[in-house]
């Protein structure tokens, strides 16, 4: 069983036997139990009429009509293998004549790829591409393509997911950065006066993976009902919404017009609705009732729409992937307050590999203004065997803090957003530089070293930063480019005040692969 | 019908209107006078509701890229399917409902829940 299916299964809540009842449908479910309660809705409604009404709860019409409440595991499992779009279909990415430039992934949603030039408290700079993504991706791409629904009442047998699972989910993330500038590779230089064409031996460098990161959140309070958000909710949800809106209208409405539009369907209703009447408050009667009549209306409308299961399976993809939508809105606006664990695992270039643990505050001040407080620690992963007396594994201790203001009036997350920080880092033992003459390390030149020296050290004590960053967001654009100023006053290496220009790019895939998903279907 | 409850000033003069939705019994089915504008609102009562796609007729009620809480349009004659896509601030635990309004006159259509964000009316111009 692949890694994958393993981790989906996981994820998914415990399987429950035998099938669900289609009575347990929400709106089923409301209507049956304001009958047997006796609420009575406002005129011209009544709820009789009202529970017989695909016009009013298409989905779990759809629902009976896809017989999705009937789909036990191994339809689930054979769901999941039709679905898979991971399957290499020409060649291998690294082989000839390949048109893959990178081999499909599963979390497509939540992977992001964010490219930065320059570093702060460090001396060597670099060119770092991050893939980050968090541990609701495979769920939520299993979602959008039906494999298994989305949670919104009990008929689904236990295989779903649920918009809370989800959440859950997102806040367990991780990220792997890659370090460009370590795919060169080093050849070997001709004799002097060479001037014949001559072979030279070409060697791969270490890998470039330069850092590993895990996240978790282990308090995050979010306000989805305040004035400010249901403002900035408003004010967006009409354009967030419009693709899988849309998609909706058309799938739900494909499958409306089919059964609603059948020539018996309002004698189905007037013949149906009066037994339904005749069962009065007793639940049981009820519920036979709508069977019988569920059952009526699949036979008149199936031998008129032979592919009715169809369109109610395409509509159910579309109601998953409009609640998907609906729901990542929602956190994505909503202001949270949020405590976070981070681990970073570094493998810098010609320094020993390190190990980061810090503590992430995450607090909203208005919703266009935010406080972020960091405070962490960074050990050596293993010292090396030459290195000076001064040196302990615990490398230093740090704590930052950032005031976002964004400069568009919906929130934080608008067009353009202003940044000042100051990081503090007190350096306990010093930073560790390896010599190696074949791999150099880029920006570093060392004079007047001895012939024998493998490792070089700086000094230790504290260094302190400011930064001024402005993070530009294009209008309709998934692009973000943080331009920002940092004065620090030395470096890990070097002494001496500093001034440095860092300019970022980054790009989220999310949108291509939505675009990309909706040309598909 | 009710009156409308949603304020405005008192001292303002509405004309004399009434709303023009009936529901046929035993069906779900309305009626209405054809030619005739209607005004369709939604009301909150868990989070926010709002109107992200309409389609009556063969057109679009809604522009691109908005969600409103009231719309209009005209009854054509004969009978119409008028599609709504709602959007809940609260997910599936949104709750509203759909009225329809005609100066000071208004009335309940049908209550609204985020677990059904498609609504469909079908509307017999007569």
């Amino acid at each position: 069983m692949r890694p994958r299916m393993l981790l989906m299964l996981l994820v998914l809540a415990a399987p429950s036997p035998g099938y669900a009842q289609i009575e347990e449908c929400g709106f089923f479910k409301r209507t049956i139990d304001d009958i047997v309660a006796g609420r009575i809705p406002p005129p011209p409604d009544d709820n009789a009429t009202r529970l017989l009404s695909v016009e009013r709860g298409a989905r779990c019409f759809a629902i009976y009509a896809a017989g999705a409440e009937r789909i036990l595991f191994r339809d689930f499992v054979k769901r999941f293998e039709a679905s898979r779009t991971d399957k290499q279909s020409g060649a291998a990415a690294s082989g000839a004549g390949s048109t893959s430039v990178a081999s499909q992934g599963p979390a497509a949603k939540v992977l992001s790829v964010a490219a930065e030039y320059g570093a702060l408290a460090q001396s060597v700079d670099g060119q770092v591409v991050t893939i980050r993504g968090n541990l609701a991706g495979i769920p939520s791409v299993l979602l959008r393509q039906n494999v298994f629904p989305y949670c919104v009442d009990n008929l689904t047998n236990g295989y779903c997911a649920s918009g809370s699972l989800l959440g859950l989910l997102r806040r367990a993330s991780f990220s792997v950065s890659f370090d460009a500038t370590r795919g060169s590779q080093l050849t070997a230089t001709p004799a002097d006066g060479a001037t014949t064409t001559e072979p030279v031996a070409f060697r791969a460098k270490r890998d470039q993976i330069s850092a590993v990161a895990a996240r978790i959140e282990l308090w995050n309070q979010r306000d989805t009902t305040s004035k400010s958000f249901l403002d900035a909710w408003r004010s967006t949800v009409g354009a967030a919404m419009d693709l899988t809106a849309e998609d909706l209208l058309l799938r739900a409405g494909t499958f409306t017009d089919s059964v609603i539009n059948a020539p018996d369907y309002d004698a189905w209703q007037m013949r149906h609705v009066p037994r339904v009447r005749a069962a009065g408050q007793n639940r049981d009667a009820i519920v036979s009732a709508l069977r019988d009549a569920l059952r009526d209306l699949l036979a008149i409308v199936d031998a008129r729409v032979p592919d009715l299961a169809s369109q109610a399976e395409a509509a159910l993809v579309s109601y998953n992937a409009f609640f998907l939508a609906q729901d990542e809105l929602i956190d994505a606006i909503a202001m949270k307050r949020v405590f976070a664990l981070e681990y970073v695992g570094n493998r810098p270039i010609g320094q020993p590999n390190t190990s980061n643990v810090r503590l992430i505050v995450d607090w909203p001040l208005t919703p266009r203004t935010k406080l972020v407080g960091n405070g962490g620690a960074t050990i050596y992963d293993t010292l090396p065997a030459d290195a000076p007396a001064g040196a302990r594994r615990y490398r230093d201790a740090q704590v930052a803090l950032q005031l976002d203001h964004g400069l568009d009036k919906a929130s934080i997350l608008g067009p353009a957003v202003f940044s000042l920080a100051v990081y503090f880092q007190h350096q306990h033992s010093p930073a560790l530089l390896q010599v190696d003459p074949l791999n150099p390390i880029p920006g570093v030149s060392f004079v007047g070293l001895s012939a024998g020296a493998k490792t070089v050290f700086a000094q230790k004590g504290s260094l302190g930063l400011f930064q001024a960053k402005l993070t530009l967001a294009p209008v309709g654009s998934n692009v973000k480019v943080p331009v920002s100023f940092t004065y620090s006053n030395r470096t890990e290496l070097i002494d001496k005040p500093t001034w440095r220009g860092q300019v970022g790019f980054a790009y989220d895939f999310d949108s291509l692969f939505a675009l990309a998903d909706r040309a598909v279907r | 019908m009710s009156s409308a409850s949603d304020g405005g000033d008192p001292r303002v003069t509405y004309p004399a209107m009434s709303c023009s939705l009936k529901a046929v019994p035993d069906s779900s089915l309305f009626e209405g006078p054809k030619g005739q504008e209607i005004t369709l609102v939604v009301k909150d009562h868990i989070g926010t509701v709002l109107i992200a796609k309409a389609e009556y007729g063969g057109g679009s009620l809604v522009p691109v890229g908005q969600a409103v809480s009231r719309l209009t349009f005209t009854l054509a004659p004969d009978r119409n399917t008028l599609k709504l896509v709602l959007v809940f601030s609260a997910s599936t635990g949104g709750r509203g409902e759909l009225r329809e309004e005609a100066g000071s006159d208004s009335q309940f259509l049908r209550d609204l829940a985020g677990d059904e964000p498609f609504q469909a009316l079908r509307i017999m111009g007569t």
